[in-house]
């Protein structure tokens, strides 16, 4: 399926559930999810991580709920956290951000720009993640310690951050990157009419859910 | 093929009248490469971004002059056709990919020059044999060495084919055969009609194909004769040997044992034992690339190891990092990313007020800040000075730190010849109070006095050594 | 700045987005010893609640960057985008919330329009921030269902929380990226 497609279906149930109270549902996405995530080959290591990530909120929020609130509430609320991150993760094991960002710039119009400038500070990520330990390394040996409360670990890290997308842009510039000229493909991307069709048919399920349970 | 002039080239940044560059007057011919040779600092980056049209569009410059290119001013042409016209290879790796691999980053800039779907095959195939990168091309960034990343940049140059090639210190982390191979590359270039230039401070292997030589002097960059290159060449190869001493039972700081470590598959030092004496300067050279600074990375535990390193008999796996960087600090050598404050005061207060020992007095303090020139720039910003004023403000609130191993990375980095000789007495009077310094510098001259060990990293292996 | 959305700034705008939220990755533990502290006394929302300001810190930091419309909106989406591939613990619901986020803080700046990046702007977000983020958690996290003293306070843990991360550090930063002359 079109990673933008798939993206729109996952966002529009995410916002379903997050509006609506049916347990039924929460459990099937749940379920679901967790089918695409094995027949995709899934590791069991980021699987355990998806089970024991949300434990401490989910548990949180339904004790909240049970001393608070109400109880039946509570069970919907915690499944729902589970929902939303077996959601999430089913999207981001089976497409990838750069089939994501072409398929936004060649079929929904997404200027070049913001799809290659986005790709190309994601790309960054390990880069800045050291800067960031590299600032607080020189801090350390001048008896500063640096912690999320700190302007200056923000200051810093903004200041890498303004060198690397300069540096960035110029080298993207200079591999013919010119802002609003047009570019050929080298892979078209188009939307397969069944993805419609499968989208279409996957919320409507969704909304046979809500309505029967 | 294309010519490139320059004429009456000025430029300077908004904030500082004082250009870094004047009438800069210069023509690179089709099949010919030219050498720009200046140290670090007199803005000869500057003035190739300038001719890539990079500058002032990504930095806060002003320039004057005209540039033309086969006779036409470079600002007059259309900007995609002028970049399929010039293409330029950065000395940071990073900063030229915006894929993940040399695969993609090939597509992504055949797509730009806008070259028809069927015809995107067959010119990268011809790039990817050009550069010899096919072992590498797929294989994502973060797992390539610096050579390797620039043999994929060298490729999608090619694919771009443009007549005016730039490099921009292009092997400052590539290591001695790869630069070789690479600088081959770039006769084979010129040979096919390409316009070459290169900006690099290091000579070596461009002795045979090089056309033209310019060096920065007086403010200004300027071509020189062939016979004045041959000798500048000549005194850049051969430079007496210092002599200097073998280690003899003195005390030992810091004690590596066993140690090997590696740059993702590169091996770099394999299985090595040293130690580093208390009290005392070892300089450690070697080729670039041969793992210099990984080698200090791991001494700030910010690079794997295997082995054990000792500090004060101490396993610094054993140290906990706050207390570890109490004891063993670093000069980056980005200035920059040392500074914590805003002013030059504040950042010498920080370190007077936070130091782990008292390696000086406020009168030497205050004498050193005379000395070195700072006494003036005490309420600007540290990042609106020079290079050179930012290594020096850098050195100076490092040493102030007091910690009793310091890691000096290329201290003499854009500094003038007046301030090393300040920033020289700075550091021996650290030393005599007790403190130990491992130098990792490029130059060597200005060590003379500093150095008492030398330590050369060559084969995988260090090995301290009776000359520098 | 010649035009605010060119290719440098929507690198550096996507930058200051993984910043933020390497930042509050690292300070996943905090969260959660707190979270498991309150959770027997069923006030585990309040970890989600005082710590907000700092997950929803990059779009006013943006928005005092760069000065211009879009900039808390772009930040939290291409942020959530880029999160969401970096592994987010929160998955789908980063995106929405995200959305919902940029849309909050911005509203702020549209209410002053654009002109305060001041104390005055300051003020307007962290109000439209706290608002429109908490009707959210009334629906997403079940606040609803909470007694009136309880949604009281957990309002006032978050207009507390976002003022001092969104308001006060927000300007604080900016007041050293201003001083170093890195923005205007």
């Amino acid at each position: 399926m079109d990673p933008a497609l798939k993206l729109i279906t996952i966002l529009i149930i995410a916002i379903e559930i997050s509006f609506t109270q049916n347990l039924i549902l929460n459990f099937i996405i749940i379920i679901v999810s967790l089918l695409i995530l094995i027949l995709n080959k899934i590791s069991l290591k980021s699987l355990l991580y998806i089970f024991l990530v949300p434990i401490i909120p989910a548990i949180g929020i339904y004790a909240a709920q049970l001393i608070n609130g109400s109880t039946n509430y509570g069970i919907i609320l915690a499944t729902r956290v589970y929902a939303y991150v077996f959601l999430g993760t089913t999207f981001t094991k089976t497409a990838s951000i750069k089939d994501l960002i072409f398929t936004l710039e060649q079929n929904f119009k997404l200027p070049a720009k913001f799809a290659y400038g986005v790709l190309g500070a994601f790309n960054l990520t390990e880069t800045i993640r050291k800067e960031i330990k590299q600032i607080k390394l020189a801090a350390a040996m001048r008896n500063v310690h640096l912690t999320f409360f700190s302007p200056t670990l923000y200051f810093k890290s903004i200041m890498s951050a303004l060198n690397w997308s300069n540096l960035l842009a110029e080298g993207m510039t200079s591999h013919l990157f010119v802002e609003d000229s047009p570019r050929t493909h080298f892979k078209n991307i188009n939307i397969n009419k069944l993805d419609y069709v499968k989208m279409i048919i996957i919320i409507f399920l969704v909304q046979i859910v809500l309505i029967k349970f | 093929m294309a010519t490139l002039t320059i004429k009456n080239l000025k430029f300077h940044y908004a904030k500082n009248k004082i250009p870094i560059f004047n009438d800069v007057n210069l023509n690179f011919a089709p099949k010919t490469l030219s050498i720009i040779h200046g140290p670090s600092g007199c803005g000869k980056s500057t003035l190739l971004k300038i001719i890539a049209r990079l500058y002032p569009k990504y930095n806060e410059g002003i320039s004057s002059g005209k540039i033309f290119l086969n006779q036409k001013d470079i600002n007059l042409i259309n900007e995609l056709s002028f970049r399929k016209q010039i293409a330029m290879m950065f000395q940071n790796p990073n900063q030229q990919f915006c894929m993940q691999n040399g695969y993609d980053e090939l597509i992504f800039t055949m797509e730009n020059l806008q070259l028809p779907k069927d015809k995107i095959s067959k010119r990268i195939n011809e790039a990817i044999q050009f550069g010899n990168t096919s072992n590498i091309i797929y294989h994502p960034f973060d797992t390539l060495s610096g050579g390797e990343k620039q043999r994929v940049a060298l490729s999608i140059i090619y694919a771009i084919n443009p007549n005016i090639i730039l490099l921009d210190e292009p092997f400052a982390s590539v290591d001695y055969e790869t630069r070789k191979i690479l600088i081959g590359k770039l006769n084979q270039l010129k040979n096919m009609g390409k316009t070459i230039i290169v900006v690099d401070h290091d000579l070596s292997l461009y002795e045979k194909i090089f056309d033209n030589l310019i060096i920065y002097n007086n403010n200004t960059f300027k071509s020189i004769s062939y016979k004045a290159s041959i000798r500048k060449f000549e005194k850049f190869q051969i430079s007496p040997a210092i002599k200097c001493s073998i280690p003899n039972k003195q005390p030992i700081t810091l004690e590596l044992k066993n140690i090997s470590i590696n740059n993702g598959d590169k091996k770099l030092i394999q299985n090595n034992s040293i130690n580093f004496y208390q009290g005392y300067t070892t300089l450690i050279t070697g080729k670039n690339g041969s793992g210099k600074t990984s080698l200090f990375n791991t001494l700030i535990k910010m690079h794997p190891f295997n082995g054990e390193i000792r500090l004060n008999q101490k396993n610094i796996r054993k140290i906990r990092t706050a207390k570890y960087y109490k004891d063993i600090g670093i000069i980056f050598q980005d200035s920059d990313k040392q500074f914590i404050k805003l002013t030059v005061k504040e950042e010498i207060q920080l370190s007077i007020k936070k130091h782990n020992h008292k390696l000086f007095s406020m009168i030497e303090i205050d004498n050193f800040i005379k000395n070195l020139g700072l006494e003036s720039l005490l309420d600007q910003v540290v990042y609106s000075l020079s290079e050179g004023q930012q290594k020096k403000l850098q050195i100076l609130s490092m040493l102030i730190m007091g910690h009793s191993v310091l890691l000096l990375d290329e201290p003499f980095k854009g500094v003038d010849l007046k301030s090393i000789k300040v920033i020289n007495d700075m550091i021996k009077l650290a030393k005599t109070r007790g403190q130990t310094q491992i130098i990792i510098s490029h130059q060597r001259y200005e060590l003379k006095e500093l150095v008492d060990f030398h330590v050369t990293l060559s084969n995988r292996k260090l090995e301290y050594k009776e000359s520098f | 700045m010649q035009k605010t959305w060119n290719l440098r700034n929507i690198i550096l705008l996507t930058l200051i987005s993984i910043i933020c939220g390497i930042i509050f990755f690292a300070t996943g533990f905090i969260y959660n010893s707190l979270s498991l502290m309150l959770t027997p006394f069923g006030l585990a929302p309040f970890a989600n609640d005082i710590l907000i300001g700092l997950w929803i810190m990059a779009a006013p930091l943006a928005s005092f960057i760069f000065k211009a419309p879009g900039a808390s909106i772009l930040s939290e989406v291409l942020g959530s985008v880029v999160e969401m591939f970096l592994g987010g613990q929160w998955g789908a619901a980063t995106m929405i919330g995200g959305f919902i986020q940029g849309i909050a803080s911005e509203l702020g700046f549209t209410l002053t329009k654009y002109k305060h990046y001041d104390w005055i702007g300051i003020i307007s977000t962290t109000l439209t921030t706290t608002i429109i983020t908490f009707i959210w958690d009334c629906f997403k996290n079940g606040y609803s269902a909470y007694s009136i003293h309880m949604l009281i306070l957990l309002f006032i843990t978050r207009m507390i929380s976002i003022f001092i991360f969104g308001g006060i550090l927000t300007k604080l930063v900016t007041n050293m990226l201003t001083r170093s002359n890195v923005i205007k």
